[in-house]
């Protein structure tokens, strides 16, 4: 069993696009039946709006404790406000109350009200969906607006989706990551076999790539590159390959700039199915060519 | 750090930590700097006074000015770290990110740029903000994300307004959707292959289209208005990815 | 001495588990007289540090040695601290707590002599 996670060093660079497209290339080619999908970009999670798969089960995620001030034994004293270093505890009226978003979870209130009046209380941060798409079951979560701990969740969706793939026997986790570096990245690559970074030809491009790619490195993940909107900027899409080539990372090829790509989410179908014709389309067939060859080449 | 040899290895810090930050184990203790949310819990409850801080750098502030005269500060996070918000944070309570550009000038208008999505990070950008600018796309994805991040600003208690970008690629959900939330569309920018380019060139959108100067003029001046004529404004700008 | 191994299931026949933080579950063995008992891992759902909590939590069980598939800095400093010996066993699907113990036995298991990975939080240490 493979895990390829698809990454990118920032949002809006196409990814999703690219991981419907994939699941797409896979379920009817030969890796069809043995594809399980997760959408680990929990921040946003779309892949669902692209797959419009039929939601077989929810249930709901609890995250990070928070503090909670009982205010029938609270008696003001305010200490719970001096030793919070992230700003919760707010004042209203002379009374105290924990503000849960910018609650950290850390209980330094509990432990030091005198009257024992805060407890820490585990929060509704989101949901866990299993649903069956055209491609394949996918896995995927919601947070509810304003909640952290998107790391554990995506630790969860993958845990859900390469738990399916082993109980099933299926040969392929194709994981649609959150971009950026930070923890739910991180939660998302760790343990993976293949990581594919989406890079765009733009000024930060360069630089998102290559933070993208250390993170990798830092966990050693194996890396390869493809470069989407490329003939916006050929210049910096040939200097995005020239860099890769200089760390020893593969690139996979160039998907143009398309607005059937845009058609395509609106219609709610990954590109390569509602316009298999268009230039993007030709482009993503190439690059899922050569990332498959790769899969099963690390098998 | 802890000082081992006022250690007893009582456990306490350990049990406190929600992070498992310290663990004893026999007659070690020990200390995962990477799980360590700063709360100070550990050191307040040692028994023996045996525990003290050391900063642990997650990022890097820095600050400067644009050709534009505009003075510009960013917070960046070194790879690896997992949390944003304290840098967040950190620059926004920052005295250097805000001194004006000019000497002797003040500055009233603060932009924030906050990072995708409707997370903790997003959050803290948008707390203590003016006024919350929403960037979205007419299509299916610019609407589920928008709908991430309305409850927010409500919550916060912020006034908000949206900007439709790349108009015409997709349908008219979104602008439905602002309308029933009472969200005014303050903007609209349509899809047109050469802002693509600009953008991707690192060119702003009013240097590639002089033509759209004026309509952002008036869209400062609108939510100027919203807010309170001539206080200091501090402006989020949130959007999905990428928008 | 007991040995812990890392499982997503309900006894000795159920599937060995490769993850060490975030396992379903430990069933210690008593390698002497084969009795076992079967503990839920309280670090699975853990925000962060579940490498640490199972750490301590094996610990707490009283192993002497733990079989699982990987270790990460801070669940490998800890259980190196405690003097728990951990043994590596395959990720293969078809393998059984079990069938781990009967590895273990025979000598065929490597010892962990580093931290198999960077941890999941990204230590860089």
């Amino acid at each position: 069993m493979k895990q390829l996670v698809v990454l990118s060093g920032k949002g809006g660079t196409g990814k999703t696009c690219l991981t419907a497209a994939f699941a797409h290339l896979a379920a009817t080619g030969p890796w069809a039946e043995q594809v399980v999908l997760a959408d680990a970009d929990v921040d946003a999670a779309n892949l669902e709006l692209m797959l419009r798969p039929r939601l077989l089960a929810a249930e709901e995620f609890q995250g990070g404790k928070v503090a909670r001030i009982d205010p029938a034994a609270c008696t003001a004293c305010g200490i719970c406000e001096t030793v919070c270093r992230f700003e919760a505890i707010v004042a209203h009226d002379g009374r105290f109350a924990v503000d849960p978003i910018a609650c950290e979870g850390c209980a330094a209130c509990v432990h030091h009200c005198p009257e024992g009046a805060i407890s820490m209380h585990p929060e509704l941060a989101g949901h866990l969906y299993h649903s069956e798409s055209r491609y394949g079951p996918l896995h995927h979560a919601g947070l509810l607006p304003g909640q952290e701990n998107s790391g554990k969740l995506v630790a969860l969706v993958r845990q859900r989706a390469r738990g399916q793939a082993l109980a099933e026997r299926r040969e392929l986790v194709l994981v649609d990551g959150p971009p950026g570096i930070g923890c739910p990245v991180i939660s998302a690559v760790t343990g993976a076999d293949l990581a594919l970074v989406v890079a765009e030809p733009s000024v930060s491009g360069a630089h998102d790539l290559n933070r993208t790619l250390d993170t990798l490195a830092h966990f050693r993940v194996r890396a390869l590159v493809a470069v989407n909107r490329a003939d916006l900027r050929p210049a910096a899409s040939d200097e995005i390959e020239a860099r890769c080539r200089e760390r020893g990372v593969a690139t996979v090829g160039r998907v143009p700039f398309d607005l059937a790509v845009a058609r395509a989410m609106v219609a709610g179908e990954p590109v390569t199915a509602n316009e298999p014709e268009a230039a993007a389309s030709r482009a993503l067939r190439e690059v899922w060519e050569r990332v498959s060859a790769v899969l099963r080449g690390a098998a | 750090m802890i000082d081992e040899t006022r250690c007893t290895r009582c456990g306490r810090c350990a049990e406190v930590c929600e992070y498992h930050a310290l663990a004893v184990v026999g007659l070690r203790v020990l200390v995962f700097p990477a799980l360590c949310h700063g709360c100070g819990s550990c050191l307040r409850v040692c028994p023996e006074g045996a525990i003290s801080e050391r900063q642990h750098g997650i990022g890097r502030l820095s600050t400067g000015v644009t050709a534009g005269g505009c003075r510009l500060s960013q917070g960046l996070m070194h790879v690896g770290e997992p949390m944003a918000t304290p840098i967040v944070r950190a620059l926004k309570r920052w005295p250097p990110a805000f001194a004006p550009a000019v000497p002797g000038i003040d500055c009233t208008l603060e932009i924030r740029d906050a990072p995708p999505g409707a997370s903790c990070p997003v959050v803290e950008t948008m707390r203590g903000a003016d006024y919350l600018l929403l960037v979205t796309e007419p299509t299916p994805f610019g609407l589920h994300d928008l709908r991430q991040v309305v409850p927010i600003a409500t919550e916060l208690g912020i006034p908000a307004g949206v900007v439709i970008n790349r108009e015409g690629i997709g349908d008219a959900a979104v602008a439905a959707y602002c309308e029933e939330a009472g969200l005014p569309v303050l903007m609209r920018i349509p899809m047109e292959r050469r802002f693509a380019e600009a953008i991707a060139a690192g060119r702003t959108l009013v240097e590639a289209a002089p033509e759209y100067g004026p309509a952002f003029r008036e869209l400062l001046a609108t939510i100027r208005a919203t807010v309170a004529p001539a206080a200091p404004v501090a402006l989020a700008a949130a959007g999905g990815g990428g928008r | 001495m007991k040995v812990a191994i890392s499982t997503t299931g309900e006894g000795l026949e159920s599937p060995f588990d490769s993850r060490f933080g975030r396992t379903a579950a430990f069933c210690l063995v008593d390698r002497a007289s084969g009795e076992w008992t079967r503990h839920e891992n309280p670090a699975q759902a853990a925000a962060g540090g579940a490498g640490v909590e199972a750490a301590r939590f094996v610990v707490g069980l009283g192993a002497g040695a733990v079989i699982s598939g990987a270790y990460g800095p801070h669940a490998f400093a800890t259980l190196a601290a405690a003097g728990v010996e951990m043994y590596l066993a395959p990720a293969d699907p078809d393998l059984t707590v079990a069938g781990a113990l009967a590895l273990l036995q025979e000598g065929s298991l490597r010892r962990a002599e580093a931290a198999t990975h960077a941890g999941h939080h990204g230590s860089a240490s």
